[in-house]
């Protein structure tokens, strides 16, 4: 027999009993379309941080304090007190680090900010004004702070949006005097609503010169963070390691391995992002995947089912010269024809749910997110379908084909 | 020449250490072009010969030569090529298709076959109109008569055009009329288009439409003898 009669034998076989292809199918479809929606939301998640990321600039070090450890947060670098002025002053020297455009060192902080009676759990930011291009600030009522107010140490605020929110309740908040700790601040910039910006969400957010943040808030004289921007993109690696090298003779060690710093480019961020969204977005298919070995023994259940239903069919079709391979064929046919249309269809449905949660995100939640349909994912996830259907249809299918035809025959 | 011959023939099933000899030794050659009825009671024995010589089911001793070959020479592949090509089976049950017009369950047999695709639908065609159901030629199995079912059923047999017709009960599940209408189509394969045809059947009645009448009795053949007064259509409408 030709495969194509075959084929066209198998689809009769199956469109004989479409609900029951319909249902039985229905456990590789889902299994199939959790697939693709796993792998394009990870993948659109992946970009949405890359982009992030690399929206902090491609020219962009940080220096972060304390050994180089597990987590880019660990208490460890917090708290820390290696970065000192004298490695900004070294930083700032063009002989250390030629290609280096601007240093500006970083405080960060939480606390409590007051107005009045009402108190609002802040995230506290000390930079200097290098922060509006890095981090892409943008203030929607007022002015951010300059670079006299960072020399001066100014007692001024720029507060995101919910921090107005809660302390003011709808007041007007330019002009007037928070109190963070003992001192008080003046409001001189409020940030728009969805200070979305880089990892950094600035809408709880109070941002002050970091020399009025070390003096008056934190009473500390190192930085958490020293941001560099090289002159050029070109630079970044040469000066990555200029700033290794200014801070290891800064700080007297000779020895790498007890540098008492860690030097990030958003290239490097970049890539272990990378490989946590990775290490996510697989293990969540693999979940998925799950679906698809319970969908295959449905299937298998099911054409076993078929198989002694049709036993006369298959009795039939032997007496009229069917050989056993034609009988084996037309069962794994179905098998497969039946899991790679569940892997078309979860494909399809898959690839629109996500199209769905993309405009969702980007509509409601105003993230920039991309939709991204997984080709990768679509291809293999079809060749798995099918894969499920032979693996599983095998066996029904071996039935089929050694039925003898006499005893197919008057099977009642 | 013989188109079938069998040397002491026996079936034996074994079921759970049970022994069950329904054929015992079965001796019997049927030449090319006859038209040969084989009777007995149930249990005697009838359909298992049908099918073991209709290579629907193994002996278990003795030889079998199907058109001068011995068929335990042959692999299930041979065997099922022969089915396809050179024999034709009516069953008591029909066994269409039911969700298939008349045309695509005559064409069944042909996909199995190495006919050439282009000659399908001309040769169903002309086996459907062999058995006068050019009508209903497009009609699904199940809105048919049980009479035309069993008409279906034999433009099936026919279409590769076989050497060996089998019919086993073709008249069992029908009416008188519907019934003499089928045993004359039978009839008029071999009478006309020369098909070899072995019949199965308990009535005398049907059994002496054809030329011989083997009849069996607990696995054995008690007599051989052909049909003196041979009936036709003719007959029936004359009585």
């Amino acid at each position: 027999m030709k495969l194509k009669h075959s084929v066209q034998t198998a689809l009769t076989g199956l469109t004989t009993h479409k609900s029951r292809s319909a249902l039985t199918i229905l456990g590789v479809v889902i299994g199939i379309t959790s697939i693709i929606l796993v792998m394009s939301l990870g993948q659109g998640a992946q970009n949405l941080i890359l982009s992030q990321v690399n929206g902090l600039g491609a020219t962009t070090i940080a220096v972060i304090p304390g050994k180089i450890s597990g987590g880019p947060s660990s208490a460890a670098q917090t708290l820390s007190d290696s970065l000192k002025d004298s490695d900004l002053t070294a930083l700032e020297t063009k002989a250390n680090v030629p290609y280096a455009k601007e240093v500006m060192p970083m405080v960060l902080s939480g606390g409590n900010a007051v107005y009045g009676n009402q108190v609002y759990q802040v995230s506290l930011y000390g930079g200097g004004t290098l922060m509006t291009s890095i981090m892409n600030i943008t203030v929607g009522e007022g002015n951010f702070f300059s670079d006299d107010d960072v020399l001066s140490k100014s007692q001024v605020v720029v507060i995101g949006y919910k921090v107005k929110d809660h302390l003011f309740d709808g007041d007007e908040a330019i002009g007037q005097k928070i109190r963070i700790g003992n001192n008080t601040f003046k409001v001189i910039g409020v940030l728009p609503q969805k200070g979305q910006s880089g990892l950094v969400n600035f809408d709880d957010a109070v941002i002050m010169p970091y020399t009025t943040a070390q003096t008056y808030v934190l009473g500390i004289n190192y930085f958490n963070r020293i941001i560099v921007e090289a002159d050029t993109q070109d630079h970044i690696n040469a000066t990555a390691a200029d700033i290794t090298n200014t801070l290891r003779s800064d700080h007297n060690i000779t020895d790498p391995s007890q540098d008492d710093f860690s030097v990030e480019t958003s290239a490097d961020i970049a890539s272990t992002l990378d490989t946590v969204t990775s290490a996510l977005t697989a293990f969540l298919a693999a979940v998925a995947a799950i679906s698809l070995v319970v969908g295959g023994i449905g299937i298998m259940n099911i054409m076993l089912v078929s198989v002694t239903e049709r036993t006369r069919e298959i009795g039939l079709r032997k007496a009229l010269g069917a050989c056993d391979h034609d009988i084996l064929t037309q069962f794994l046919l179905e098998a497969v024809m039946l899991t790679a249309t569940g892997g078309l269809i979860g494909i399809l449905l898959g690839g629109f749910l996500s199209y769905v949660i993309s405009i969702i995100l980007t509509s409601a939640l105003s993230l920039s997110w991309t939709f991204i349909f997984p080709w990768n994912a679509a291809a293999l996830g079809l060749v798995v379908a099918s894969l499920v259907g032979l693996v599983f249809g095998i066996y029904p299918a071996r039935q089929a084909s050694r039925k003898s035809p006499m005893e197919a025959l008057r099977y009642e | 020449m013989n188109i079938i011959e069998t040397k002491n023939l026996w079936k034996v099933y074994d079921n759970e250490g049970t022994k069950t000899e329904a054929l015992r030794g079965i001796t019997l050659a049927i030449k090319k072009g006859e038209f040969v009825a084989i009777m007995g009671p149930s249990g005697s024995g009838k359909s298992t010969l049908l099918q073991i010589l209709g290579l629907l089911d193994n002996h278990t001793d003795g030889t079998y030569v199907f058109s001068g070959k011995d068929i335990g020479s042959y692999d299930q592949e041979e065997i099922a090529r022969m089915r396809n090509g050179k024999m034709g089976f009516v069953f008591q049950a029909f066994n269409l298709l039911p969700h298939a017009s008349v045309l695509d369950n005559v064409k069944l047999p042909l996909m199995y076959s190495n006919i050439p695709e282009g000659e399908w639908d001309v040769r169903a065609q002309e086996a459907v109109v062999d058995v006068g159901l050019e009508h209903r030629m497009y009609h699904q199995a199940t809105q048919l008569s049980g009479g035309e079912k069993q008409r279906v059923a034999i433009a099936r047999a026919l279409v590769c055009d076989p050497e060996v017709i089998f019919a086993d009960e073709p008249t069992g599940n029908l009416d008188s009329k519907s019934g003499e209408a089928v045993i004359d189509i039978i009839q008029k394969l071999n009478t006309e288009m020369g098909h070899t045809i072995i019949l199965i059947t308990h009535e005398t009645y049907t059994a002496e439409y054809a030329q011989r009448i083997v009849r069996l009795h607990d696995g054995e053949i008690v007599s051989d003898e052909a049909v003196s007064n041979r009936k036709t259509r003719a007959d029936t409408f004359v009585k």
